[in-house]
């Protein structure tokens, strides 16, 4: 007995020692009345650029409520960096920290913030679709202290201009992350838009970024049109390998990530990360303001504007249609005036 | 409290997959990739099955079926194909990747308001001391539904490293661990090495994929995504509960490996209630684990530096 009290005393005192440190580490009490300062956490799934343009979007959304960082909230940030079993982890610290708001990013942290949340408001963003994820059975209908924006690809938008400015394609070419729910979901609104349009879609699918290159080469020896890559975090790292086997082939690349037009995208339908963050950070500040989450609608943020990149269609030996670059400036002046 | 009931919680939870870890890491020597599937597999097989109304236990149940086979199959290709150990595992995990999409249907299902084994011992413990939500503890204010999961979890884990303690006395299990130590001893007693591997392997991830089942549970959904990682986690835990309480005895590094488990989650925990920069959160968890594995050695030296002036 004694041999064993002593091989274990170390291991003991070291989960005691680090469970007293978690204990007394609880933060003081809440403020009360309606002058206090809402502690907001900002969790994070992983470091991506999307996610993270999202997340400033939101912070500015905040800012331009006419709230005042320091005064009516504070900011807290973590990020899971990718590893699933933190995530509860973030919420669980978060709710000890007295978290006011839970301001999620991605799925997987919506989801934990819902479960282990223990009823703090949550407002969400960068989900595909919070009804999927669970946070409800419609945009109105939703769980009482939950709601958020998601976002929709412009796949019609980009099926009307595919049809009016390069009528000869008729088969699309993709590749698919089937291990992220946003793809997933992404690639059924797809097949819709296209089989409405009267387009073929074909789809390799890839799990590592390591493929993507080997895919891409795969994808465009498919005999398609055009690629029409969706959008997603694994695509959205890898996109230079996508554009260049396009360009080779001397097939137009469509995208729906404005980064992506930087990268050899020739037009892109893109969705403003930024203004859909935006769009949550107002829904944050009317709930700091006393609204209740029920009442607020889940919001689809569905607004797109065009970019086009005339340099990359051109080494890939396509030119562009004139009145499709007049409508790229026209909707990014639109655009820029927006901001 | 809650940051620390969630870390004892996931730590217990995550020792289920040290425990298979430990099989095949310590008592085969078998660097088991095979696991980051397993979790995942015996998440996805459970998720699927709470999702379609069965019961929660059921489901576990399944998914420590699931992560069995898996772990066979690993088996199987190292014994009787003659695959190198780390590649039949790799081999495995990537096909399990596949096998959990079309086990889901797709990369995520939620479990947000199912029935799960821990919504069961709640309402076991709302019978037990009345229906009230959260109740005080020496001033703090504790949920149920956390105290709930932390008694399950705990009860699991000490069901299961009983079993095992339990297994690895009889005949069997000696013969199995002797497999590890000594695989030409063990051949020429007359027992089939490849045999052993393969059960020993299936045992190990059965464990991984109840694990898995119980941390779908826990989070309230399954992600395909959920495994990456996991079996460097568990390697862990194995090697640090090695440092705290040494290797000599079969039921003392059962109880390391838990304790190696659950200390790592706390340390997490620490680093995530520190508030730091998101960006160093796996930095200082990685200095902590280095930590937690060098504080017994020199502990041990500075003793020994004290003891020797007796002997001199």
């Amino acid at each position: 007995m004694w041999l064993v009290v002593k091989r274990l005393w170390l291991g003991l005192a070291l989960i005691l020692l680090a469970s007293a440190g978690l204990l007394f580490s609880g933060a003081g009490p809440r403020q009360s009345g309606s002058a206090r300062k809402w502690n907001i956490h900002v969790i994070q799934y992983n470091d991506v650029l999307d996610s993270n343009e999202t997340k400033e979007g939101a912070l500015a959304g905040l800012r331009e409520s006419g709230l005042v960082e320091g005064r009516d909230y504070e900011l807290h940030f973590s990020n899971a960096q990718g590893d699933m079993a933190t995530v509860s982890a973030l919420v669980d610290s978060a709710v000890t920290q007295n978290a006011d708001l839970l301001l999620t990013f991605s799925t997987p942290t919506l989801q934990a913030a819902i479960r282990r949340g223990k009823g703090t408001p949550v407002v969400f963003a960068y989900v595909a679709s919070g009804i999927a994820a669970g946070a409800g059975t419609s945009h109105t209908d939703h769980l009482p202290f939950v709601t958020g924006v998601d976002i929709s690809v412009g796949y019609p938008q980009m099926m009307a201009l595919v049809k009016e400015y390069f009528p000869r394609v008729r088969r699309l070419g993709t590749l698919h992350v089937p291990a992220e729910t946003n793809m997933v979901y992404f690639l059924e609104q797809f097949q819709e838009a296209a089989s409405k349009a009267g387009m073929e879609i074909e789809v390799v699918p890839v799990s590592t970024a390591t493929d993507v290159p080997d895919a891409a080469q795969a994808l465009v020896g498919k005999r398609i049109d055009a690629v029409m890559q969706m959008p997603g975090n694994l695509v959205a790292s890898a996109f230079g390998s996508i554009a260049r086997a396009a360009t080779q082939a001397h097939l137009p690349v469509f995208a729906f990530q404005k980064a992506q037009v930087e990268q050899g995208a020739m037009v892109a339908i893109t969705r403003e990360y930024f203004d859909s963050g935006r769009l949550a950070g107002a829904q944050a500040a009317r709930v700091i303001r006393g609204e209740s989450p029920a009442r607020i609608p889940m919001e689809n943020f569905s607004s797109t504007y065009l970019v086009v990149n005339p340099e990359a269609a051109r080494a890939a030996g396509i030119t562009l249609p004139h009145a499709l670059l007049r409508r790229a400036e026209q909707e990014a002046g639109a655009h820029r005036g927006n901001h | 409290m809650n940051l620390l009931l969630g870390a004892w919680t996931i730590g217990l939870i995550l020792s289920l997959l040290a425990l298979g870890v430990y099989i095949s890491f310590r008592v085969f020597h078998f660097p088991d990739i095979t696991a980051d599937g397993s979790i995942t597999f015996g998440a996805s097989i459970a998720a699927v099955l709470i999702v379609q109304g069965r019961d929660p236990f059921l489901a576990s149940a399944a998914a420590c079926l699931g992560g069995a086979l898996a772990g066979a199959t690993t088996g199987v290709l190292h014994a009787k194909f003659g695959v190198h150990k780390l590649l039949s595992g790799i081999l495995v995990m990537t096909a399990l990747y596949s096998v959990n999409l079309h086990v889901l249907s797709k990369a995520n299902v939620p479990l947000l308001d199912a029935t799960t084994v821990i919504t069961v011992a709640e309402r076991a413990g709302a019978r037990l001391f009345g229906e009230a939500a959260s109740f005080q503890v020496a001033g703090w204010t504790v949920g149920l539904y956390d105290a709930a999961s932390l008694a399950f979890a705990l009860l699991a884990t000490m069901l299961v490293a009983g079993a095992m303690y339990a297994f690895f006395c009889t005949n069997l299990g000696t013969a199995m661990r002797a497999t590890g130590d000594n695989d030409q001893m063990i051949r020429a007693l007359g027992v089939s090495v490849e045999n052993m591997t393969i059960l020993g392997l299936a045992i190990s991830n059965a464990l991984i994929g109840l694990s898995g089942a119980l941390l779908a549970q826990y989070q309230g959904f399954a992600d395909v995504q959920m495994g990456i990682g996991m079996v460097v986690w568990g390697l862990a835990s194995v090697i640090i509960g090695q440092a705290l309480v040494g290797e000599l005895y079969l039921g003392l590094t059962i109880v390391g490996a838990i304790m190696g488990s659950v200390l790592f989650r706390l340390l997490v925990a620490i680093a995530l209630r520190w508030g730091l920069d998101p960006n160093d959160l796996k930095l200082v968890t990685a200095l902590f684990v280095f930590g937690a594995l060098v504080l017994p050695k020199l502990l041990a030296r500075t003793r020994r530096k004290a003891a020797q002036p007796n002997h001199a």
